[in-house]
């Protein structure tokens, strides 16, 4: 039957006559392809600066800027690029992308680390140690493994886990409105 | 008047189709942003959780071939776009036939290779080859094209000898949109596709495509042309949903219908009187052909996650194709049910799976080709596979081992274990190796093939002698035995290299056993060769500014065969084995975003040379060394818009890459331009 209509179609003028119908027929609905969770959670990293304050001294780094960063594949799509010129502390967000931790600690005050780099993590982690600079993940253990902010997808729902000593030692103060939404965790398993 | 009123009836259900799909309206960031924490954290998101493996992490010999470079490289087809991969041997035996192979041993049957296109496996029963005129698909729906060199048998499974090829065509819920690419040239004279996917419910997305190719026939020296233009027309469809938060499923299905010319060597049946005039070798020689190949597909894929940590996946296809030429007709029903279940205890990452496939064959046979019994209804096939990813030390050194088992219709039992250990040094330098076992299980041909190899003319009266060469129930599997060592080093986060080496120890190779001492004697297949090969690949990926890409990659491939000393063999197949592929290949490609929205796109590639390309035609010439250039310059007027022209094999009027068996004349690639628009809506 299919190879049928396909031989029927087999005709080089009907063939063309279907491209050109069906380009007119299917006019533009829907030009966006970033998915719904690459928006959310583009949103929520710059929702989340509003619980957060930063050490005056990240600040003079940055000439004006608040920078998120994504470290290794952009998992935001192009929502990411929609964060720039929104303001975080009076500061415009400028967002950048970076394949490797290095020289990234005195320029960024957000990073999110994708979870491409995964198999890194602990030695990126280290590199951030004490600095203050908001690390943000969606990898498994994320927080566990001395990251500070850990989005986790579970029944449908994002929630969040947060490393309170992690955050705490680089000198990032939590409000307690997110904290109160998060499971916090102080089991670090570096430390064990 | 009947086909234009079914093309109404068509053009009435897609119309239908896209005016009955909802307009979906899309929350932006900003409508996101505007809503306090609480709600945003209330908000569904509804997303597969990603188990991909990142390319630094695989203990094997892969190479990715994105979307992006299919796009960049100019390529129009599967088979084009897998010369970007190190180690693989790609030649163009004419405008609709390539010989292909990952680390050698190329041949216009090249049968060690498992190709997948979304966890299908396309290579054809008979030969255990593929026909890759018959491989397609919407070219910008192709995520990424993964190719493995080295053995993959262990979870692919048999056939799976010297790589695995796997394309991966994008999920509905990422072609949301439309796309319409269409481009005239010379040699690929005039094609079309069109593709339109849309959101089907909340949870649902879908799309369609429809290509159309038709290109033109290739060089061939003494005739007017190859005699092998060709025209092409598939259409298809995936269906992506998330029925609740376990379950996901996906349905897709394809159909092509291909009318191609070829220009053949056909060999005729002296003890036919009407034969005579073919006399006195009985061959007619370029002889114009008709490949009439079609063919349909249709896949489902149950995906349900029981936890973070434990998955299973169900997926049924069934396959047919026909292909019908000169030599033979041929007819397969493929019905395949796999079965794969992963779960995480501890250290342990076990995944396991089964897999049944049911294969139905019919064969018009011919004087020149036969296939005895000339259908088969029930060759079946069972494999069970487990594997276990084992964190020895976590995040520094995996071992990962595990074995398929394999039963089917023509040997006993296969077993082909492996073992591969990731070493993750440092965030810049990775080590692994692999020690593997796999083997090619007999096809049809190897079995119960019989065709024609050449007819000797005798002094009358006697009769011209056929010479014929015959499968053999006998026949073994080919095995491989492959130890490989790979290093991954990124110094900069610009700049990679990716080095991977082998050994291959083969057993039990394919040859043509003499069956009497006498030169004119009939030939069976037997597995009376041996080959040791080693070779290394080095790619290398360099981003010198933000805007320049630069891509190379060098294979170096080494292949000894031994005939053994029991054998009366004289085709030369241990020498073919080692000549039919390149020792040396090069490649480099540099990709540039210039100004003004103009990309240009350079392609280099070198191809050694190939000493004996077939074992079938007596007067050796080889096919020497190659160096292709390529060049493309795309231009975006606007944001939707891409208008591109394309160049290939720019500074040589044609040349030669591979001259098949004797049944097939020679033909060479020409050189080709093209102009494309590609236009998404």
């Amino acid at each position: 039957m299919i190879n049928k209509i396909i031989n029927n179609l087999h005709n080089r003028i009907s063939v063309f006559c279907v491209f050109i119908l069906i380009v007119l027929f299917s006019f533009p609905i829907n030009a966006d392809n970033t998915t719904d969770e690459q928006k959310i959670k583009a949103a929520l990293l710059l929702k989340l600066t509003h619980f957060i304050d930063w050490p005056k001294s990240s600040q003079n780094n940055s000439a004006g800027s608040f920078k998120i960063c994504v470290l290794g594949q952009n998992e935001f799509g192009s929502a990411l690029n929609l964060l720039n010129g929104k303001k975080v502390n009076k500061l415009s967000v400028v967002t950048e992308r970076f394949n490797n931790s290095q020289s990234i600690i005195n320029n960024c005050q957000l990073v999110f680390i994708s979870e491409s780099k995964r198999p890194f993590l602990t030695s990126i982690l280290n590199k951030f140690d004490r600095a203050p600079v908001l690390t943000i993940s969606d990898s498994k253990q994320f927080a566990e493994k001395g990251g500070m902010i850990q989005l986790v997808t579970k029944n449908k729902h994002i929630s969040f886990k947060i490393n309170l000593k992690k955050a705490e030692a680089s000198g990032l103060k939590i409000s307690s409105t997110l904290l109160q939404l998060s499971t916090i965790v102080d089991n670090d398993i570096n430390n064990q | 008047m009947l086909i234009i009123k079914k093309n109404y009836y068509f053009l009435t259900t897609i119309t239908a189709f896209l005016l009955s799909s909802n307009i979906h309206a899309d929350n932006s960031v900003d409508d996101y942003l505007n809503l306090p924490l609480e709600q945003l954290l209330s908000m569904e998101v509804t997303s597969v959780s990603k188990k991909k493996q990142s390319l630094n992490e695989v203990a094997a010999a892969i190479y990715v071939i994105t979307n992006e470079d299919i796009r960049r490289s100019g390529v129009t087809s599967i088979p084009e776009a897998l010369r970007m991969a190190p180690g693989i041997q790609v030649a163009r035996m004419d405008a609709n036939k390539w010989a292909i192979s990952s680390r050698g041993f190329n041949s216009e049957f090249s049968n060690k290779l498992l190709v997948m296109i979304d966890g299908r496996t396309v290579y054809s029963p008979s030969f255990s080859g593929v026909y890759w005129d018959a491989q397609d698909t919407m070219m910008d729906d192709i995520e990424r094209i993964e190719v493995i060199r080295g053995p993959g048998a262990t979870v692919w499974g048999s056939n799976a000898v010297n790589g695995v090829i796997n394309v991966i065509t994008k999920s509905a819920s990422q072609t949301q949109d439309g796309l319409f690419v269409a481009g005239v040239g010379d040699e690929e004279k005039s094609f079309a596709s069109l593709r339109y996917g849309t959101e089907l419910d909340n949870n649902t997305s879908g799309r369609f495509y429809i290509k159309y190719n038709d290109r033109d026939s290739s060089y061939a020296s003494g005739l007017k042309n190859g005699g092998d233009d060709w025209d092409r027309i598939q259409g298809g469809f995936r269906i992506d949903a998330r029925a609740n938060e376990k379950d996901t499923w996906t349905l897709q299905g394809d159909a092509y219908n291909s009318n191609e010319n070829q220009t053949v060597n056909l060999w005729k049946d002296p003890s036919n009187p009407a034969s005579i005039i073919y006399a006195p070798f009985f061959l007619d020689a370029n002889a114009g052909d008709h490949i009439d190949s079609s063919g349909w597909n249709i896949l489902g894929k149950w995906n349900r996650s029981f936890s973070d940590t434990s998955s299973m996946s169900l997926q049924i296809y069934y396959d047919y194709t026909e292909r019908k030429e000169a030599f033979v007709n041929q007819f397969h029903d493929t019905l395949d049910i796999d079965f794969q279940h992963q779960f995480k205890i501890q250290q342990h990452d076990i995944i396991w799976g089964m897999e049944y496939r049911h294969i139905k064959d019919n064969f018009d046979n011919t004087f020149a080709f036969m296939f005895i019994p000339d259908s088969m209804n029930n060759i079946e096939s069972y494999s069970a596979f487990i594997q276990d990813e084992i964190e020895l030390i976590p995040e520094v050194l995996r071992l990962t081992i595990g074995s398929k088992f394999e039963d089917n219709e023509y040997t006993n039992m296969e077993i082909q274990p492996s073992a591969r250990l990731l070493w993750t040094i440092n965030e810049r330098n990775t080590l692994w190796a692999s020690v593997s076992r796999a083997v090619r299980s007999p096809s049809r041909l190897d079995i119960s093939g019989a065709f024609t190899s050449f007819i000797v003319p005798l002094p009358p009266p006697a009769p011209a002698q056929v010479l014929r060469a015959y499968g053999n129930d006998d026949f073994k599997s080919e095995k491989l035995l492959a130890y490989e060592l790979g290093y991954r080093f990124h110094p900069q986060e610009n700049l990679s290299f990716d080095l991977a080496t082998f050994y291959n120890e083969y057993n039990d190779l394919q040859n043509y056993e003499q069956q009497s001492s006498s030169f004119l004697s009939d030939v069976t297949f037997d597995n009376n060769i041996s080959a040791r090969s080693y070779g290394l690949e080095l790619s290398t990926e360099w981003r010198p500014l933000e805007w320049w890409r630069i891509q190379s990659s060098y294979s170096y491939n080494n292949i000894k065969a031994r005939l053994d000393s029991t054998s009366h063999d004289v085709s030369g197949t241990d020498i073919f084995l080692e000549d039919s592929s390149p020792q040396n290949q090069f490649s480099i490609r540099s990709m540039m975003d210039l100004s003004h929205n103009i990309a240009l796109d350079l392609w280099v590639y070198y191809v050694d040379e190939l000493k004996k390309t077939n074992v079938s035609k007596p007067d050796i010439k080889g096919i020497p060394d190659y160096t292709s250039f390529n060049m493309r310059v795309a231009w975006k007027p606007r944001k939707d818009v891409e208008l591109s022209i394309v160049g290939q094999n720019l500074f040589d009027n044609h040349h030669p890459e591979f001259s098949g068996e004797n049944v097939l004349i020679d033909t060479e690639v020409e050189r080709s331009v093209y102009g494309q628009i590609r236009w998404s809506y």
